[in-house]
This record gives C-alpha cells, sequence and structure tokens, in this order.
C-alpha cells in the first residue's frame, strides 16, 4: 500500500524555501515601481544614475532568491524527486520553481533597464 | 479518521445516508437554498451564457449597422449605449462569471477530490449578487437608460458634465456587484484549492488547472478592489459632488485609468488564464500522456499573475505619460509574452510527444492555438508605444483584443464545454454537430476580426456609429458583418446539440474521455456527496498513476455533511469540518445588499439605510444553529430531499 501523508519533514528553511520563491517577483515590482515613481525626478534632476542603481539592486534582489534556492537544495537528500508526495519532494519542487523564477525576475529586471541604457527617454 | 489500505465498496445504506446528508431541498424555495458546488457552479455557467447571448446580439446589431456607409439602424446614441453594454457584458458578465466563476466553482472541489466548496454560502451569495447586477445593467439598457461612455467608461466623459442623468450611475454599480461576486467565489475557490485537496495531493502534485484557479482567484483578490474602489470614486463624484476627478479642483483624470488598468489588464488574465487551464487539462487527455514541462508552466502561469499587474500602462501609452516611464512598461509588456510562449511549447511537446486523438474538443484547441497566436502577435506590436500611437483607438486595436479575448476565452470555453458537459449532463454531444458549430464559427470568427485589422490600418477609428463612402471601408465592413452570420449559425448549431444532448444523448458514463484528473473518478453526473469514498492521490494525473490498491479516506461521518481539510502544502488530513448546509439567507442577504447599491445610485442615504436590511440578514447568516439548521427544519416537515 502506498502511504499517504506519513512522511520524513524536510530540512529545508522555510524561510529561505519562500524567499527563493517570492525574490523574483518583489525585485521586479520593486524596480517597476520605484523607477516609475522617480523617473520625473531623475529627468528632471539629470540623475538618472538612480535608475540605474535601482535596477542593480533588484537585479541583485532577484539573484538572492537563486542563491537562496541553490543553498536549499544541497540540503536536499539524493533520493528526491519532484513528482514525490514526501515533504522533501515537495520543498524539492519549490526550490527548483524558486531558482527558475529569480532567474526569470532577474532578466526581466535586465529587460528594463537596457532601454534606459541605449536610448535617451529624458530627451 | 484514517486512511484504510483495500478499496471498500459503500454498502447502499451509506450511500443513502450520504445522499441524504448531502441532499438539497427543492421545489421554489429550494431553489434558492441551494448551495452545493455543482449548482451552483451550474448557474454561474448557464447564466453568463445567456449574457454571451445577449451580447452577442448587441454585437450583430452593431455589425449591422455599420455593414455599409450610412446605414440608418441604429441612431448615434443608441450605438452609444450598444457598444457600452455589449463589452461590459462580455467582460463582466460573460467572460469572467464563465471562465473563472463557472468552470472553477464547478470543478474545483471535483478536481481537489472534497465533497463541497469551502464557504458555499458565501458561494451561492455571490452567484444572486452576480445576477443582480447583470439585471441592473441591462434594466438599464432597457428603459433607456443604458450606460453610454465605453466599457471602461473614461472620465471626464462618464462624469457628471458629460453624461448627466443615471447611465453611468448603473454601469458603476453593476462593477461593484459583478466584483463583489468575483471576490466571493475567489475566497471560495482559493481556500478550497489550499485547505481541501485529497491527501497525497502535495503543492508539486497539483493538476496545472488547480494552480492556475489558485493563481487566478489571487489575482481576483488583488485586482478587484481597484475597479471597486474606481467605480465607487466615480459614483462619489456623480451623486454626491466629491471632486476626485476634477481637475479644476485638484482632482486627478489619469487617477480613474491608472486605477481602472490596474485593474483591468489583470482582468485580461484572469480571463485568460482559466482558458489555459483548461488547454493544459485537455491537451494530455487527448495526447495521452502526461503533461510535458509541468514545472515551466506551473512557473508560467504564476509568473504571468505577478506580470499581468506591471503591464497596465500600456494601456494609457496616449495619454501623454513621460517616455521613460512608458519604456518601463513596453519592457514588461513584451517579456510577459515569454510564459505564454513557454506554455504553448510545453503544448506542443505534449502532442508531439503523445498520441493524439482528433476529437471535439481538440479541435478547439487548435483553434485556440491558431486564434490566439494571431492576438498575441498582435499585441507584441501593439506593445510598442510608436505602434500603439498609429492605430490607438482604430478597429485595429479592436481587432486585437477580440483575437485575444475570443481566443483566450470562447475557444476555450467551447472546448472545455465539449469536455465537461458529459460530466455535468451525463450525456455525450453529438461531434457531427460541434463539428459544424466549430468551423462555421472558425470561418465566421476570422472573416469578421481579420478583417478589422485592415479596417483599423486604413484609419477606421473605433466607436463610430457610420461613415461616408468617401472612405472607402464599406467592402471590408460588408466582409466583417457576413462573418457575424456565421458565427451565428455556429451558435445555433451548438445549442441545438445542447437541447439534443439533454433528450438524446447518448450516455457517458464516469469518464468517456479515459482522463486522468479526479472529477472523472465520480459518476456523471456526480452525485450529491461528489465521492462516495474520499480519493488520495499518488501523482499528478490521479487516476493514471493510481496503485491497484490506491487508499481511500475512512472516518468522515455520513450522517451530516462533512468534509476533510488538509495541510496546505502537503495535503495531509488534519481534521475534518461540516461543510455549511442549505439556506435562504445568502439569497436574502444578496437582495439586502442589492437594495442598499441600488438605493445608493439614488440617494447616498441608500447606503445608510440600506446597510440595516443587510446587517439584520447578515446575523440571521450567520447565527449559531448548530447543524444544519435548514436541513433539521426541512426534515421535521418530511420534504422529499433530492439534489
Amino acid at each position: 500500500m502506498a502511504e499517504v501523508g506519513q512522511s520524513r519533514r524536510p530540512r529545508q528553511a522555510p524561510g529561505l524555501v519562500w524567499w527563493s520563491m517570492v525574490a523574483g517577483p518583489i525585485a521586479w515590482a520593486a524596480d517597476l515601481g520605484f523607477s516609475y515613481v522617480l523617473a520625473q525626478h531623475a529627468c528632471s534632476t539629470q540623475h538618472r544614475y538612480v535608475l540605474h542603481l535601482i535596477s542593480m539592486a533588484c537585479f541583485v534582489m532577484a539573484l538572492t532568491g537563486l542563491a537562496a534556492g541553490f543553498a536549499e537544495h544541497r540540503k536536499l537528500p539524493a533520493e528526491v524527486t519532484d513528482k514525490g508526495p514526501r515533504p522533501f519532494d515537495r520543498a524539492y519542487f519549490q526550490v527548483l520553481f524558486g531558482m527558475v523564477f529569480s532567474i526569470a525576475f532577474a532578466l526581466i529586471v535586465v529587460a528594463g533597464a537596457i532601454p534606459r541604457w541605449i536610448l535617451s527617454p529624458c530627451d | 479518521m484514517a486512511l484504510s489500505e483495500p478499496i471498500v465498496i459503500p454498502q447502499a445504506s451509506d450511500l443513502e445516508r450520504l445522499a441524504r446528508a448531502w441532499a438539497q431541498p427543492r421545489g421554489f424555495w429550494g431553489w434558492f437554498m441551494n448551495v452545493h458546488h455543482t449548482a451552483i457552479g451550474v448557474r454561474f455557467m448557464v447564466t453568463s451564457f445567456i449574457f454571451l447571448l445577449l451580447g452577442g446580439i448587441l454585437a450583430a446589431l452593431m455589425r449591422w449597422q455599420l455593414a455599409r456607409p450610412e446605414h440608418g439602424v441604429l441612431g448615434p446614441d443608441l450605438y452609444n449605449q450598444i457598444f457600452t453594454i455589449h463589452g461590459s457584458t462580455m467582460i463582466f458578465l460573460f467572460a469572467v462569471p464563465m471562465m473563472f466563476q463557472g468552470f472553477g466553482v464547478y470543478l474545483v472541489p471535483l478536481l481537489c477530490g472534497t465533497r463541497n466548496i469551502a464557504f458555499p454560502r458565501l458561494n451561492a451569495f455571490s452567484y444572486y449578487i452576480y445576477v443582480v447586477g447583470g439585471l441592473l445593467l441591462w434594466v438599464g439598457l432597457l428603459v433607456k437608460t443604458g450606460a453610454d461612455a465605453g466599457w471602461f467608461s473614461y472620465v471626464p466623459l462618464s462624469g457628471p458634465e458629460f453624461t448627466p442623468g443615471k447611465r453611468s450611475d448603473f454601469w458603476a454599480q453593476m462593477i461593484t456587484f459583478t466584483e463583489v461576486s468575483a471576490l466571493g467565489v475567489a475566497i471560495s475557490i482559493a481556500a478550497t484549492i489550499l485547505r481541501h485537496r485529497a491527501p497525497g495531493m502535495t503543492l508539486n502534485r497539483m493538476p496545472v488547472i488547480l494552480w492556475e484557479k489558485l493563481t487566478v482567484a489571487i489575482m481576483v483578490i488583488f485586482a478587484m478592489p481597484a475597479v471597486m474602489v474606481v467605480s465607487s470614486m466615480l459614483l462619489m463624484d456623480r451623486t454626491i459632488n466629491t471632486q476626485f476627478f476634477n481637475p479644476a479642483v485638484g482632482g486627478d483624470v489619469l487617477l480613474y485609468q491608472h486605477l481602472f488598468w490596474f485593474f483591468g489588464h489583470p482582468e485580461v488574465y484572469i480571463i485568460f488564464l482559466p482558458g489555459t487551464a483548461i488547454i493544459s487539462t485537455l491537451v494530455p487527455v487527448f495526447s495521452r500522456r502526461h503533461i510535458y514541462g509541468y514545472i515551466p508552466i506551473v512557473c508560467s502561469v504564476v509568473a504571468t499573475g505577478f506580470l499581468g499587474f506591471g503591464v497596465w500602462v500600456h494601456h494609457m501609452f496616449a495619454t501623454g505619460l513621460p517616455q521613460i516611464s512608458e519604456s518601463f512598461f513596453t519592457a514588461a509588456s513584451l517579456m510577459i509574452v515569454i510564459p505564454t510562449a513557454t506554455q504553448f511549447f510545453c503544448w506542443i511537446a505534449t502532442i508531439w510527444h503523445g498520441r493524439l486523438q482528433l476529437r471535439l474538443p481538440m479541435l478547439w484547441v487548435f483553434g485556440f492555438f491558431f486564434v490566439f497566436l494571431i492576438g498575441g502577435l498582435s499585441g507584441v506590436m501593439l506593445a510598442s508605444v510608436p505602434v500603439d500611437w498609429q492605430v490607438h483607438d482604430s478597429f485595429f486595436v479592436v481587432a486585437h483584443f477580440h483575437y485575444v479575448l475570443i481566443g483566450g476565452a470562447l475557444f476555450p470555453m467551447f472546448a472545455g464545454l465539449y469536455h465537461w458537459i458529459p460530466k455535468i449532463t451525463g450525456r455525450m454531444m453529438n461531434e457531427g454537430l460541434g463539428k459544424v458549430h466549430f468551423w462555421l464559427f472558425f470561418i465566421g470568427f476570422n472573416m469578421t476580426f481579420f478583417t478589422m485589422h485592415f479596417l483599423g490600418l486604413r484609419g477606421m477609428p473605433r466607436r463610430v456609429y457610420t461613415y461616408t463612402p468617401e472612405m472607402h471601408w464599406g467592402a471590408l465592413n460588408t466582409l466583417a458583418t457576413t462573418g457575424v452570420g456565421f458565427m451565428a449559425a455556429g451558435i445555433i448549431v451548438f445549442l441545438v446539440n445542447f437541447f439534443d444532448n439533454k433528450a438524446s444523448g447518448r450516455l457517458a458514463g464516469p469518464n468517456p474521455w479515459s482522463g486522468g484528473s479526479l472529477e472523472w473518478a465520480t459518476a456523471s453526473p456526480p452525485p450529491p456527496y461528489n465521492f462516495a469514498e474520499l480519493p488520495t492521490v499518488n501523482g499528478r494525473e490521479a487516476l493514471w498513476d493510481a496503485e491497484p490498491n490506491q487508499p481511500i479516506v475512512r472516518g468522515l461521518r455520513e450522517d451530516i455533511p462533512e468534509v476533510l481539510v488538509t495541510h496546505s502544502l502537503d495535503s495531509d488530513p488534519e481534521y475534518r469540518e461540516e461543510s455549511p448546509g442549505p439556506s435562504i439567507w445568502p439569497f436574502l442577504t444578496s437582495i439586502a445588499v442589492s437594495i442598499a447599491f441600488i438605493w445608493s445610485i439614488f440617494s447616498p442615504w441608500g447606503i445608510a439605510y440600506g446597510a440595516i436590511p443587510v446587517v439584520i440578514t447578515l446575523i440571521a447568516w450567520l447565527w449559531p444553529r448548530g447543524h444544519s439548521p435548514a436541513r433539521r427544519e426541512l426534515e421535521r416537515r418530511e420534504e422529499p430531499w433530492t439534489r
């Protein structure tokens, strides 16, 4: 008989697992929100570096999600599978999800920042 | 409560007690007391389909008017009302209630392997409040008070200065009704998915459709308040002379657009994601294999949910926002293509590596691929600011969003209906008639809306009730109108097929498509208790991955309606809980709330005085009475119970 609900608890730190899942979207939302709010100020004062700093900070924030996911991934037992019923299988799924998400949103932050480097949008 | 080893065939007496515990009252008042998710889900679907037909009739009238230059079928005032009511009906009364509420309420508890939705009375309340909202909008049209400022009712056009009378007030309160309804259902669906999944259906084994329903439910919870706030602000500007949107005294017209589109663009994904949920469910069933790329698809769905909130400004590119600000939203709008494309590639890979069965639902899936791809490509064009400026408010935009919304909602809806109607009614639809329906609709749709791209590029603006012969738009408009005839014929064929299915369709059996998800583990139509024995799950496709001796859940009481509450991440059984039984109070509360909302259109005191019956009905609704008071009352009167 298959065991259901009888399982080993994962050794993962739940906070880091969840951070790996949400760091990317939070970083992207922060980049979009702060850049949008500060755009007029940056253009009017010619302090456009502020927008670049925001993007860089948010890019790093998204990568912390990748780092957290990778760190938690290393703690998983060898027999882990992304389809299994055990809590560490679920944690494996979460960190995979988190790492993919962090990379994807880091790239989206970069994609949003590129126009600011190559165009002159304040003109 | 325990998870027993062997499969136990339930005794007839057990089933009888279970059926009695879960039965809903019948008769006139019984209809209003029913809180079971299958009944409410079907009501959402039927009602929203009726609104689809009504909205379609308005579309046909508009096309008739535009079929040739200087046509005199509709005057400008009636035309304004008709395009406003058409758009509002399709978005607020059809697309979301059908794709999210209808399919979600009916399917989510079955997919989770539970016996009812969480908060079933809130769910029933949400249905009634939605119906009143729809009636309000349509009664307004019938009494020549139809909203006429477009489906997004921009200020200052919809404000007190340019739209005197009650037209925009009816529209604003319709928004409140329908969004309260969507919020109620979103809470019910999210709670069901998080707390009522069958044991074994851990987070990493949830069917893709449940991921999409959960994502959309959370999007609704965050997006809908924005439009409720902005429609209430509009109502206050119009009724009690506030000045939120009056720049002369410090108000801000653009604030309306920001708030509206902060809801409005996520709304596109609230409509589209349930469509992709249907596609992600059907493609594996008819390819006879598990979905390819489960994790990328789940990531794409959730990413779309996030990104959908960061693209709203692309609806406002022509409002004069700073270019640097527009660039942020151009980037986000282009990026959102990636998760959608990821899903497309995963579906194609699933079909490629599977054994395709080209049954009727798959025909609609392929229709979706074609139509939505065209809509997506024109969307990429519109995400670019220079292109957007050139075609802004032209028929090119009309063509684009019909390709996206009909492609993303109507084609998957028909795929889903042909797939699940056998579950709902217990009878199969006729495949031959279904194919006639598909080809008529597919040809008609492309004839109508592909043509509109060229009309837009030739400069025809949207929302004009006529045009002169010198514009040379007549031939293309005639072609577009002809397509409507094909679509209407297709819909008639569908209705004939549906009523023929009800009368004499072939019996479907529990699992006519050999599907792998849990809704196919029970009879068609499902009994009042959904599952005689609550199932457990051993993989992402519960039935395909089940072991020969797959455990079942034992220990829930059969004399009262109980559901199993499980851990939100690992779906371990935690405790059992009584599901609220039939009650008239959700219906009466919806009436009280409706009186307050409608009264407030005519007098602000409507909110104050109208709150009194709302509070009374809420107290009665929430008053602790022990087990299922309505059930005890009806049993005492020895009325027959059936679902």
